[in-house]
């Protein structure tokens, strides 16, 4: 019953992933890259360890805006219809996106060498209570209206930690993107069109991030920067830099953003990119499911119907197959499954549905040992009386077989399919394993096979043992329950076998 | 039927079933890769290093080619193959992993896997006897419960599941056993050596016999419990007899026969049993070099493993038949 339970549950899990998931399995970074579930925040090594925290308001109009200096400087607020394309870049959903926007007008004395002038000041407060992050994510959404004259403009981030020492974002060293090529204005932004000033700490090679939280020697900003308690002061800055006329400039900017990447998320954590493993999880019970049924149906479909006849009528034919089963019996199953995959994928055409092919070898490779079960129930079912007695009252062959046969043995068919369902869960995640590149579908079996790959810097973070232990257990607890249901059908179907 | 004529009318059948297995190969390994699938053995061959120049790559292929027979005609190199299947002529790796003749690399790596293999099966054999019979002797107490909940569940462990979480603890967390067995062991000599290899051992032997004690257990517990529910044994405990000696003379004897042909079956499976153990912890067995020689495409190595993998299980099915009759007196009336 409990078998029959899971088994349901897994199923629901399979047809519902697109609604019960909310990321894309193959989406990096919804987290922080070795993030832990966030249940497991409740136990003492994982206590404090942050969330995903957009830790500003998105709406610039409770900003503290502060014009510099210059008298020649005003700033108005308005509202605008943010692009959807950006909303994405921030790390903000589409409701915690805000249409108010801060128009700046300035005027810029000329002057003979290029100066830098800090047009606004814009600040806001947040209270950070967690461990220190690994990343975070920051930046503003800007609209140039107008620039003349204005060699060029751009943002400086700051952040003052509660001890009020003062921290410049924007230091190329331990920025993943440089200042200068995506902030300023001659370096991508265009002229009456929204675009996102978009900066993050992450590493540009993932490999060295994983390698421990400090990388191969480069330390990972957020401990450094958010690894005190208390009242933080993010600050963004518009610089322009002034030119030998007189200059013009007029900017909206909206949206700015302080993302921290969540140490802790989701039901089952992320992986070494940052992928929601949850969501790759609920995904690869799919492919388990679809194989292992499949395959069951069509190897135990094939068998009983070769074990019927070759238990009915005994003759050249029924001797031929039993023969066959001896040879395919002999024959390495795993080794010839890993030949087979890797022929397939050396063909592109095959290789796309790699899992069609797979069900089949599978179903070839395994009806031998149910038309052994079966012929053998046949042979002995044929010397019953009732057979005879039906025979003798003018029944035809396939009558027989189709009355007095068939219900005989369902029984052991559907014991044999929930049987050998299991073989065909493992066998196929142990193909996942070995050859985790071919296809994109996240599976169960590849799931392990990116832990395995990943073991070594796995230590470095509480062993990764979230990474590790769902699949296997779902995997154990899918066959298991597999297993149990064909106990039951076998219990049912021979009353013999109670009491065991 | 005597037990000479049963030998003979089996070794007939092996050696029919053998010849099959070999077709089977040779449309596995020659027919389907070139002629259905259209794989180029020009792509496939890289040699190893592969800074070669074109003009000795194309003599190096030329000679694949020729060595593996693609320039004869399909039934020309089909007679060649069984000859040289059935003779032990399995000629040259190809690929880039592995060199020289493909016998010579087989002997050189199948002690390790004999090694791995034949004490986890052993180890677990002997496990699953004693708690099999101990489970079956408690039934339904809460010591067969525990055991058989346990394992099942590893009955049910995917083998490379295992295998990485013992890895990432005891080799990349504390460290007790080196990571990849293959580059830990290799290039030692004499008692050095010895000792690596035992430590290197110690994780794909334990984490085999984690793995094939389960199905081992649940046979040996379910025919346990058929023995012990036997008049005989009830009146082995009437006449006073010691749970022990009951257990140990009675039961065990008469309860091992299935499990022993199924560890005769399971010797058969030795060479090919543990590709996904072997690959996970390096070690250089039969299952990791026939992985390593599937991804670089060696299918002199992968045939002439199918065919001997095919042999022991034949050869083992058959000691297992000759066992059985042997172990028990009751099955030779049928031979």
């Amino acid at each position: 019953m409990t078998g029959l339970g899971i088994i349901i549950f897994f199923s629901l899990l399979a047809i519902f992933a697109p609604y019960i998931t909310w990321n894309d399995p193959n989406t990096t970074f919804v987290a922080n890259p070795w993030a832990v579930p966030e249940w497991a925040t409740v136990f003492p090594p994982y206590q404090g360890l942050p969330p995903n925290l957009e830790l500003t308001s998105s709406n610039i109009a409770t900003w503290n805006n502060q014009i510099a200096s210059h008298s020649l400087v005003t700033t108005s607020i308005g509202t605008d219809q943010i692009p959807n394309s950006l909303v994405s870049i921030s790390r903000y959903s589409s409701d915690q996106v805000s249409d108010k926007y801060l128009e700046i007008n300035a005027s810029l004395p000329a002057t003979i060498f290029p100066q830098s002038v800090v047009i606004l000041n814009s600040s806001t407060t947040f209270n950070y209570n967690y461990k220190p992050p690994y990343n975070f994510y920051f930046g503003v959404f800007v609209f140039p209206v107008k620039v003349v004259n204005v060699t060029d403009f751009y943002f400086q981030f700051m952040l003052k930690n509660p001890s009020g020492k003062v921290y410049k974002l924007t230091n190329y060293l331990i920025m993943a993107t440089s200042p200068q090529e995506t902030i300023s204005y001659n370096n991508g932004l265009s002229l009456n069109k929204w675009d996102a000033v978009a900066l993050n700490t992450i590493l540009p090679d993932v490999n060295v991030a994983a390698l421990g939280p400090s990388g191969a020697g480069i330390p990972n900003t957020g401990l450094i920067y958010l690894n005190e308690t208390g009242q933080y002061t993010f600050t963004l800055q518009l610089v322009a830099v002034t030119s030998f006329n007189p200059g013009f400039l007029s900017v909206k900017i909206s949206n700015p953003y302080f993302f921290v990447l969540g140490r802790a998320y989701g039901l089952m954590g992320t992986d070494f990119e940052g992928k929601d493993l949850w969501s790759q999880f609920v995904y690869g019970s799919r492919i388990s499911m679809e194989v292992g049924i499949l395959a069951g149906v069509l190897s135990v479909l094939l068998g009983a119907f070769l074990g019927l006849f070759a238990g009915f009528f005994e003759g050249i034919l029924s001797e031929v197959t039993m023969r066959i089963t001896d040879i395919i019996l002999v024959i390495p199953f795993l080794p010839l499954a890993i030949v087979f995959v890797t022929v397939i994928t050396q063909n592109g055409f095959l290789a796309q549905s790699i899992y069609f092919w797979i069900i089949i070898l599978f179903a070839v490779l395994s009806w031998p040992g149910v038309t052994r079960v079966i012929r053998s129930q046949v042979l002995s079912l044929k010397q019953r009386g009732y057979i005879e007695a039906a025979r003798v009252l003018g029944a035809r062959n396939m009558y027989i077989l189709r009355r007095h046969l068939l219900p005989n043995v369902m029984g052991l068919v559907y014991a044999n399919l929930a049987l050998s369902v299991p073989g065909f869960i493992l066998t196929e995640a142990a193909l996942d394993f070995l050859f985790p590149g071919v296809s994109e579908t996240p599976t169960w079996g590849r799931m392990l096979s990116m832990a395995y790959e990943h073991a070594a810097s796995a230590t470095y973070y509480g062993y990764g043992w979230w990474w590790f232990i769902f699949p296997g257990i779902a995997i154990v607890i899918l066959s298991l329950s597999f297993v149990m249901l064909g106990y039951a059908l076998d219990e049912i179907f021979n009353p013999r076998l109670r009491g065991r | 039927m005597g037990l000479k004529r049963f030998i003979i009318s089996r070794i007939i059948t092996m050696f029919v079933v053998l010849f099959v297995v070999a077709v089977i190969n040779f449309i596995i390994f020659q027919v389907l890769p070139f002629t259905v699938l259209g794989i180029d053995p020009k792509t496939w061959f890289v040699p190893a290093g592969g800074t070669r120049s074109d003009v000795y790559l194309d003599k190096i292929r030329q000679e694949v080619i020729h060595n593996l027979g693609l320039d004869l005609p399909l039934q020309e190199r089909f007679f060649q193959y069984i000859y040289a299947m059935f003779t032990f002529n399995f000629g040259y790796n190809v690929g880039g992993a592995l060199d020289g003749p493909v016998a010579d690399t087989i002997l050189r790596f199948a002690p390790y896997t004999i090694l791995l293999l034949g004490a986890s099966t052993v180890a677990s054999f002997i496990i699953s006897i004693y708690l099999g019979i101990f489970s079956a002797h408690k039934r339904g107490k809460t010591f067969d419960k525990v055991s058989l909940i346990t394992l099942l569940f590893f009955y049910a462990m995917p083998s490379f599941w295992i295998g990485s979480l013992l890895l990432l603890f005891f080799a990349f967390g504390l460290k007790w056993s080196p990571p990849n067995a293959e580059s830990y062991f290799s290039g030692l000599t004499g008692l050095d050596f010895v000792y690596a290899l035992l430590k290197a051992f110690l994780l794909p032997f334990f984490s085999l016999t984690l793995i094939s004690v389960g199905g081992f257990y649940l046979i040996m517990r379910s025919s346990a419990i058929d023995i012990i529910t036997e008049d005989y044994i009830l009146m082995a405990r009437a006449k006073g007899l010691k749970t022990r000696k009951i257990l140990f003379k009675h039961v065990q004897k008469n309860s091992i026969l299935p499990i022993l042909t199924v560890f005769a079956i399971s010797l058969g499976f030795v060479l090919s049993g543990a590709i996904i153990t072997e690959t996970i912890f390096g070690w250089p067995g039969l299952g990791y070099w026939s992985f390593v020689a599937i991804d670089t495409l060696d299918f002199p190595f992968e045939q002439a493993f199918f065919f001997i993998i095919s042999l022991m299980v034949l050869v083992a099915n058959f000691i297992a038949d000759i066992l059985y009759g042997i172990v028990d007196p009751r099955v030779r009336t049928s031979w």
